[in-house]
């Protein structure tokens, strides 16, 4: 009996923390419903963004990206919230058609001037097969280098991407948002 | 009498602005001028000597009218065995079409390299159609310039290799621009086309380098260095227009053909540029 108890505490305990990151009411950054999205994201040669049906998290569509074997092929969306004070975390989905794992890294810059690795938050994500939720808790967000936080109040840009991929890869991203808990 | 005199001098000063502004509306940004430049390397002219080597930039087209007919038209007499473009095709909020256009009618025996300017990134996601299909990544087959993005060709002429490379222009430059110019050590004569005259300064004085660049219109109107510091144009402070040396390395800015901001040019005419290697 104690041990079901437990068992049945240990779950809702689980399902209670798992909802954590589910803020109710998220400032949605980017949802990729309409085709005007496409014009509030930095066009990039070796990535082709095209809206789907498919996979969408928020909403009924999402953006499919196609990722050309390059340098650094992914997504940078036009900010129009660069004031990341009084959020917990920034949060994006990621699907991943294909059957096998992929590498993904984030970059944040609190500067204008594309600032070098050390003064930038830099982090990288294996993506498995399927649904990935990416949450990227802010309190977190410090610089490779120095270690020092990043500015919350003057965010400057976002680049979720790959590094040198060798092969196309298709990913298909929504909601990407910033989270009160 | 004094007051007479007062206003006939005001007068003819009122006269004398409405005559420039006249002439810098109407009248000079129609009169393309060529502009013959030698430029003395040895290893350039063992490659280059007797090829005709065009130079255009910040054509800032908005329609095909009779400034851009007149180009084509010069081009067409020129005949260029290389023709380079630094920058700036498009007005700011303006379609890519004639501008497209435009590319499609240019030849030259060898070859067109060119690289976008700040202008043509305003609306990125139009900027595709530069180099590629709409909603494809199969290349256009609109034009055959080949846009360089931080990259380079090596081209094979009959005296020799010639290097081209491109600076790409203003866009969401994220990550290190390309290192690959700022370490060209061997004599294989190499021509960098960069919109921003000021990636001048990231190449080394020891580099046997030649850039082309464009982006300063020659300032539009003649002003000294010290007032474009003070309005905040870097470029146009350093590197307004002409020819510029340091050590080894070269640099040439050219006044372009079009105008944004003003459509003012006032002794700073448009020119297509010629130049001719020599020892």
């Amino acid at each position: 009996m104690r041990t079901i108890e437990t068992l049945i505490f240990l779950v809702l305990s689980l399902l209670v923390l798992s909802n954590c990151s589910r803020d109710p009411n998220p400032r949605i950054l980017n949802d990729f419903e309409s085709n005007a999205e496409l014009d509030r994201l930095y066009w990039n040669c070796h990535t082709l963004y095209t809206l789907s049906g498919d996979h969408a998290t928020h909403g009924t569509k999402s953006l499919k990206m196609e990722l050309f074997p390059s340098d650094y092929p992914g997504l940078t969306p036009l900010l129009d919230v660069t004031d990341w004070r009084g959020y917990t975390e920034f949060c994006f989905d990621l699907y991943n058609p294909s059957g096998k794992p992929v590498r993904l890294e984030v970059r944040i810059d609190d500067r204008e001037d594309y600032p070098d690795t050390g003064e930038r938050y830099n982090r990288d994500f294996i993506l498995k097969q399927g649904n990935n939720h990416i949450v990227i808790p802010l309190a977190a967000v410090v610089a490779s280098g120095s270690k020092r936080h990043l500015n919350l109040a003057t965010i400057r840009r976002v680049f979720i991407y790959m590094n040198h991929p060798v092969k196309r890869t298709t990913l298909y991203v929504d909601t990407i948002s910033l989270t009160q808990k | 009498m004094k007051n007479k005199i007062i206003f006939r001098a005001w007068s003819a000063a009122a006269l004398a602005v409405l005559a420039l502004v006249t002439y810098g509306v109407w009248i000079e940004p129609e009169r393309i001028t060529i502009h013959q430049v030698p430029i003395h390397d040895s290893y350039f002219a063992r490659v280059l000597e007797n090829k005709v080597v065009v130079q255009i930039s910040d054509l800032h087209i908005q329609t095909i009218g009779t400034r851009e007919k007149k180009v084509l038209a010069l081009l067409n007499a020129i005949k260029p065995d290389i023709i380079f473009l630094t920058g700036d095709y498009v007005q700011w909020d303006g379609t890519n079409e004639p501008a497209l256009y435009f590319l499609s009618r240019l030849q030259a025996k060898i070859g067109v390299w060119a690289v976008m300017g700040d202008y043509d990134y305003h609306d990125s996601r139009k900027s595709c159609a530069f180099c590629h299909e709409q909603g494809a990544g199969k290349l256009t087959r609109k034009h055959s310039v080949r846009f360089l993005k931080d990259s380079m060709d090596a081209v094979r002429l009959p005296r020799g290799m010639l290097r081209i490379g491109g600076f790409d222009g203003e866009g969401e430059n994220a990550f290190s621009r390309s290192k690959a110019f700022t370490n060209l050590n061997d004599h294989t004569p190499s021509i960098i086309l960069s919109h921003n005259p000021l990636n001048y300064d990231l190449i080394r004085e020891d580099q046997d380098i030649v850039m082309l660049a464009g982006d300063t219109h020659g300032g539009q109107v003649p002003l000294p260095g010290w007032l474009f510091r003070i309005l905040g144009y870097k470029k146009n402070a350093l590197y307004n227009q002409g020819l510029f040396e340091k050590g080894l390395k070269k640099l040439f800015v050219s006044r372009g053909i079009g105008t944004s901001h003003i459509p003012l040019r006032l002794f700073r005419p448009p020119e297509v540029v010629v130049f001719h290697f020599m020892p």
